[in-house]
C-alpha cells in the first residue's frame, strides 16, 4: 500500500516535471525504469485538466481584482 | 536473429532479403525500403520547396513596388494561399518524415520501419494530393484564394469551385501524415535494438515520437473541418454559415485546434535535429538530455491549450482572452529551457563550424528571435495591433524558415555523407549557408518594421510609407531564393562525387547511425546490434 | 518614471534604427491618440526591451563560446552536463518575468473590454470591399469606398500621399467622447483596424462585436481591413476623422441634409445624359472593381456586362439583379448601398455604355417605386 502510494507520487512528480520542462537524469531514469506508460498518460490527462482549471481560476481571480 | 531464421526456410526468401535495390523505376514505385522511401520524401519535399519558393518570389516581385505590376489581386491571393499550403504540407512536413524514415531505424538499430508497405503507400499518395492541389491553378475560377488558413465563409460560400479539389487534396495529405505517424510510433516502440531503452533514444527520435502523437491527435481535426466545409458547400449544411444558424468563428476554433499543434509538428523535429548536431560539433554531451525530453513533452501538452491566441480579435469573451493569453505566455518557459540547453551545451565545448553546425547556430539565434516576437504576440492587448500584419508574417517566417527549414538543411548536410558516402564540399556548403543567412534576414527582418508601421498581410498593393522596406524584403527574398539553387547543386554534387566518407563522418558524432558504413548499406542492422 | 524610461528607450531605438527622423516611413508601432493606444504602446515597448535584454544575455554567452571555445583555439571540451538547480533557476526567472508582464497586460485588456457609458453608437458593417457606417441614434447611414483612382493603382498616374488609404466619405467622430463601435459584416469576415486608436476587431457576418474608443486629438487616422476578405481585401481602407464635438454636431446636420437631398433627387425627372454622367461615376466607384472599368468583367466569378444577355435583355430583370443581388454569387444587393437616383443612373449607364446601345433610360422614380413597393409584395408573398 505504502509502496503504491509512493510510486503514484513519483509518477505525479514525473508528470509535473514534464509540465515544467526540467528533470534530472536520475529521476528520469527512475521514471522510465519503474513507471508504467499508462499511469503516466492517465495522470498526465488528470493534471492537464487540473492545469486548465487552475488557469481558469487564475483568470477569474484576475478579473475580480480588475473589477470586470 | 530473424534474418538467420528466414535464411533457413527457403532459398528464395534468402535471395529477396539480401538483394540490393531493384533496377529501374520499379525500385522507387514498389520500394518498401526505409532508405528509398526516405529519399523519395526528401526529393519530393525539395521539389515542393522550390515550387512554393517560386510562388513566394512572385509575391515578393509584385510587392517590390507599390501599385499593381505583375499579377492581378485575384491571382496574388491564389499565390499566397498555394505558397502557404505547399510549404507547410508539401515541403516542411514531408522533409521531416523523410529524415525520420532515413534516420530513425538507423538510430534505434532497427532493420527497417515497422510497417514498410504502409510506408510506401503513405509516400506515394502525396504526389497525387499535390498534383490535385496544383492543378486547381488551371481551373475555371482559379486555385484556392482564401489563404492557407481558409477561413469560412470566404472558403465556403464565397470560394471558387476548385475548393472541392482542395478539400480532397487536404484529405489525402492528412491520410499520408497519419499513416506516417503510426509507422513512426510503431517503429520506435517496437523495433528498438536490445539495450536501446527509451531513455537512451537520441533526441531526434524522442522529438519525432512526440510529434507523431501530435499528428495523430490533430490531423483528424483538420480532416473534420474540411469535411464540414464540404458539407456546407455541397450538402446544404450550415456549420459555418450564420444565415443558416451556423457560426463562422466555429471554423476558426476547429481549424486552430489543429493549427497550433501543427505549428509544433513543424518545429519539434527541428529541435531534435539541432539537439543532435550541436553536441557533435561541440564535442560535448547535451547539457540536459532529460530536460530536453521533458520540455518537448511540455510544449506538446501546452500546444493543445493555446489555439485561440490566433483569434484574439474575433471577439472572444474576456475570460477566454485571458485564459489563452496566460497559457500562451507559459509556452515561452519550456522553449526557453531548450534554448538555454543548446547554449550551455556549446559553452566550454570544443567547437568547430562545419556547414551543419553553421545552420544549427543560425537556427538557435534566429529561432529565438522568432520566439521573442511570439512572446510579444502572446500579449493579447498588444496583439490587437500586431494581428494580421506583417509583424505576424515576420514572426512565423522566422520560426519556419530559419527555424524549421534551416534545421532540415542542417540535418541534410549532417547526414548526407552517411547517405551518399561522400564528404561534403565545405566551401560550397558555406556559400550556401552565408547567402541563405543573409538573404533570410534581409527578407524577414524588415517585415517586423512594416508590420508595426501598419501594413496588413495578404495585400497585393500597399500605401507609400511601406515602400522602402518592401523593396528591401523583396531583394532579400531573391537572394534567399536563388541561393537555394546552391543547395540543390550541393546535394546533387554530393550524390555524384566527393571524397569517400568514413563511417563516423564527424569527429564528435555519437549514435548507432555512425556505426554503419558510409554510404549506409541498403539493409542495415539485419542483425540487431547490442546497445550497452 | 516608467514613461520616462520608455520614452528614452524609444528615442534610442529611433536613433539606432531610423537615423533619419525625416523619413516618411516609420519603424515602430504608433503610440496613437487614445489612452488605450498609449498603454498598448507602453506594453509593446516593455515586452520589446525585455526580449532585447534576454536576447543580449543569451546571445552574448553563445558568441563568447563561439569565439573562445573553438577547437582551432585549442579549446578542450569540458564534459559537464546536468545541473538541476541551474535548470530550475533558468526556468523560474522567465516564469517570473512572464508573470510581471501578465499583470499590466491583463489590466489593459480589462479596460479595452469595458464599453459601458458610451455616448455615441456607430455600427460598422464590412462589405466586400467597403465599409458601411450607421450612426444608430442619429439616423445617418453611408458607405465608405476607396477613392484612390484606378490609374494610380495601375501605375498610369502619379501616386498621391494617401495612396490606398483614402476614401470618398470619412467616418467622422467627435473627440473626447466615448464611442461604442458595433461591428458586423454582410458577406465574409472583415476586420476593422485603425492603428492610432488601437482598435482592431473582426467584423463577422451574423454576429455583432463590440469595441470602443475615446479619441483625444482631432485629426485624420487611417487604417485598413485586416482580415483577408477576397480579391480587393487590400483596397478597403478605413479613414476616421476626429473633430471637436461642436464641429461634429455641424457635420451631423450637414450629413442629414445631404441624405434628404439625395432622396429628393430621386423625385425629379432626369435626362438620359444626366443619368449617364452620374451613372459612370457610380459605376467606376462601385462596380468597376469586379466588372472592370470597361465592363469586360473577370469571368466566371464576375461576368462581363458588354453584350450581356441580362444587360441587353429585360430591364426589370436587370434592375432586380442590381437591387437584390444574386444569391450564392459575389453579386451583392445594392438597394441599401446606393440611392434611388444612383441606382437608376448606374443601370442606365450599363445599358448604354461600351456599345450596349439600348437607348433605354431607367427613371429614378421607377426605382423609388420598387424600393417602396417591395415591402408590400413581400407581404403578399407571405399570405
Amino acid at each position: 500500500m505504502k509502496e503504491t502510494l509512493k510510486r503514484c507520487w513519483q509518477t505525479v512528480l514525473g508528470v509535473l516535471a514534464g509540465f515544467f520542462g526540467v528533470q534530472s537524469e536520475a529521476r528520469r531514469e527512475r521514471d522510465f525504469r519503474e513507471g508504467r506508460a499508462l499511469h503516466f498518460i492517465a495522470i498526465g490527462i488528470l493534471l492537464a485538466t487540473i492545469f486548465v482549471l487552475f488557469v481558469i481560476l487564475l483568470v477569474r481571480w484576475a478579473l475580480s481584482l480588475g473589477g470586470a | 536473429m530473424s534474418t538467420l531464421e528466414t535464411t533457413t526456410v527457403t532459398g528464395e526468401q534468402h535471395e529477396s532479403h539480401h538483394h540490393g535495390p531493384a533496377a529501374g523505376i520499379g525500385r522507387w514505385l514498389f520500394t518498401t525500403n526505409h532508405k528509398d522511401i526516405g529519399s523519395l520524401y526528401l526529393w519530393f519535399s525539395l521539389l515542393m520547396f522550390l515550387t512554393g519558393g517560386v510562388m513566394a518570389l512572385l509575391i515578393r516581385a509584385e510587392l517590390f513596388q507599390p501599385g499593381l505590376q505583375l499579377v492581378e489581386p485575384g491571382f496574388f491571393n491564389q499565390m499566397t494561399t498555394m505558397h502557404g499550403l505547399i510549404m507547410v504540407f508539401g515541403a516542411v512536413m514531408p522533409a521531416f518524415v523523410g529524415l525520420a524514415n532515413w534516420m530513425i531505424p538507423m538510430m534505434i538499430g532497427a532493420p527497417d520501419m515497422a510497417l514498410p508497405r504502409m510506408n510506401n503507400w503513405s509516400f506515394w499518395i502525396l504526389p497525387f494530393a499535390f498534383a490535385i492541389l496544383i492543378s486547381t491553378l488551371f481551373m475555371d475560377g482559379g486555385a484556392p484564394n482564401f489563404g492557407w488558413t481558409f477561413y469560412a465563409p470566404l472558403s465556403t460560400t464565397y470560394a471558387p469551385p476548385s475548393v472541392t479539389y482542395f478539400i480532397f487534396a487536404i484529405h489525402i495529405m492528412g491520410i499520408s501524415s497519419i499513416m506516417g505517424a503510426i509507422n513512426i510510433i510503431a517503429t520506435i516502440l517496437n523495433m528498438r535494438a536490445p539495450g536501446m531503452t527509451m531513455m537512451k533514444l537520441p533526441l531526434f527520435v524522442w522529438s519525432w515520437l512526440i510529434t507523431a502523437f501530435l499528428l495523430i491527435a490533430v490531423m483528424p481535426v483538420l480532416a473534420g473541418v474540411v469535411t464540414m466545409m464540404l458539407m456546407d458547400i455541397h450538402f446544404g449544411t450550415s456549420f459555418f454559415n450564420a444565415a443558416g444558424g451556423g457560426d463562422p468563428v466555429l471554423f476558426q476554433h476547429v481549424f486552430w485546434f489543429f493549427g497550433h499543434p501543427e505549428v509544433y509538428i513543424m518545429i519539434l523535429p527541428a529541435f531534435g535535429i539541432i539537439s543532435q548536431i550541436i553536441p557533435t560539433f561541440s564535442r560535448k554531451r547535451l547539457f540536459g538530455y532529460a530536460s530536453m525530453v521533458y520540455a518537448t513533452a511540455s510544449i506538446a501538452i501546452l500546444s493543445f491549450l493555446v489555439w485561440a491566441h490566433h483569434m484574439f480579435t474575433v471577439g472572444m469573451p474576456l475570460v477566454g482572452e485571458l485564459f489563452f493569453m496566460f497559457a500562451t505566455m507559459l509556452i515561452a518557459v519550456p522553449t526557453g529551457v531548450k534554448v538555454f540547453n543548446w547554449v550551455t551545451t556549446m559553452f566550454r565545448g570544443s567547437l568547430t563550424f562545419e556547414t551543419p553546425m553553421l545552420f544549427a547556430i543560425a537556427f538557435v539565434v534566429l529561432f529565438t528571435i522568432g520566439g521573442f516576437s511570439g512572446l510579444m504576440l502572446a500579449i493579447a492587448p498588444v496583439d490587437f495591433q500586431y494581428h494580421d500584419t506583417y509583424f505576424v508574417v515576420a514572426h512565423f517566417h522566422y520560426v519556419l524558415v530559419p527555424g524549421a527549414i534551416f534545421a532540415i538543411m542542417a540535418g541534410t548536410y549532417y547526414w548526407l555523407p552517411k547517405w551518399t558516402g561522400h564528404q561534403l564540399n565545405e566551401c560550397m556548403g558555406r556559400w550556401h549557408f552565408w547567402l541563405s543567412f543573409i538573404g533570410v534576414n534581409i527578407t524577414f527582418f524588415p517585415m517586423h518594421f512594416i508590420g508595426l508601421a501598419g501594413m496588413p498581410r495578404r495585400i497585393p498593393d500597399y500605401a507609400l510609407q511601406f515602400a522602402d522596406f518592401n523593396m528591401v524584403a523583396s531583394i532579400g527574398a531573391f537572394i534567399f531564393g536563388f541561393s537555394q539553387l546552391l543547395f540543390v547543386w550541393n546535394v546533387i554534387h554530393n550524390v555524384r562525387s566527393g571524397e569517400a566518407a568514413p563511417a563516423r563522418v564527424w569527429e564528435g558524432a555519437e549514435g548507432l547511425e555512425w556505426e554503419v558504413a558510409s554510404p549506409a548499406p541498403y539493409h542495415t542492422f539485419t542483425t540487431p546490434p547490442r546497445v550497452e | 518614471m516608467g514613461t520616462i524610461r520608455i520614452t528614452t528607450c524609444s528615442f534610442m531605438l529611433s536613433l539606432l534604427l531610423v537615423g533619419n527622423a525625416q523619413a516618411a516611413w516609420t519603424l515602430n508601432l504608433t503610440p496613437g491618440v487614445t489612452e488605450i493606444s498609449r498603454s498598448v504602446y507602453n506594453l509593446h515597448m516593455t515586452i520589446f526591451w525585455i526580449c532585447v535584454a534576454i536576447g543580449v544575455v543569451v546571445f552574448s554567452i553563445m558568441f563568447w563560446s563561439i569565439f573562445h571555445h573553438r577547437k582551432s583555439r585549442g579549446a578542450k571540451a569540458h564534459n559537464f552536463h546536468e545541473h538541476t538547480l541551474v535548470e530550475v533557476i533558468w526556468t523560474l526567472i522567465p516564469l517570473g518575468i512572464l508573470v510581471a508582464m501578465a499583470v499590466p497586460a491583463t489590466a489593459t485588456l480589462i479596460k479595452m473590454y469595458d464599453p459601458s457609458d458610451a455616448e455615441l453608437d456607430v455600427q460598422i458593417t464590412g462589405y466586400q470591399w467597403k465599409w458601411r457606417y450607421q450612426y444608430l441614434d442619429q439616423e445617418i447611414d453611408f458607405f465608405s469606398n476607396l477613392s484612390t483612382p484606378r490609374e494610380q493603382i495601375s501605375n498610369e498616374a502619379q501616386k498621391q500621399a494617401h495612396y490606398l488609404l483614402e476614401v470618398d466619405r470619412h467616418l467622422v467622430l467627435p473627440t473626447d467622447t466615448k464611442i461604442r463601435l458595433l461591428l458586423t459584416a454582410n458577406d465574409v469576415i472583415h476586420s476593422w483596424w485603425v492603428p492610432a486608436l488601437a482598435v482592431k476587431k473582426d467584423a463577422i457576418p451574423g454576429f455583432i462585436n463590440e469595441a470602443w474608443t475615446r479619441i483625444e486629438e482631432p485629426g485624420i487616422y487611417r487604417g485598413q481591413c485586416a482580415e483577408l476578405c477576397g480579391v480587393d481585401h487590400g483596397f478597403m481602407p478605413v479613414v476616421v476623422e476626429a473633430v471637436p464635438p461642436a464641429e461634429f454636431e455641424q457635420w451631423l446636420a450637414d450629413a442629414r441634409a445631404q441624405q434628404d437631398a439625395a432622396a429628393a433627387a430621386a423625385g425629379r425627372s432626369w435626362t438620359l445624359e444626366e443619368l449617364m454622367t452620374e451613372g459612370e461615376q457610380v459605376y467606376q466607384r462601385v462596380c468597376a472593381a469586379c466588372h472592370q472599368p470597361n465592363g469586360t468583367g473577370m469571368p466566371p466569378a464576375f461576368p462581363a456586362l458588354v453584350n450581356s444577355p441580362v444587360v441587353l435583355g429585360d430591364v426589370e430583370r436587370h434592375i432586380d439583379i442590381v437591387l437584390n443581388g444574386v444569391q450564392g454569387s459575389a453579386m451583392q444587393a445594392f438597394r441599401e448601398q446606393l440611392s434611388a437616383a444612383e441606382l437608376a443612373a448606374v443601370i442606365t449607364y450599363e445599358r448604354n455604355a461600351w456599345g450596349n446601345n439600348t437607348g433605354e433610360a431607367v427613371a429614378p422614380s421607377r426605382i423609388v417605386q420598387l424600393l417602396q413597393g417591395d415591402g408590400q409584395s413581400e407581404q403578399e408573398g407571405g399570405q
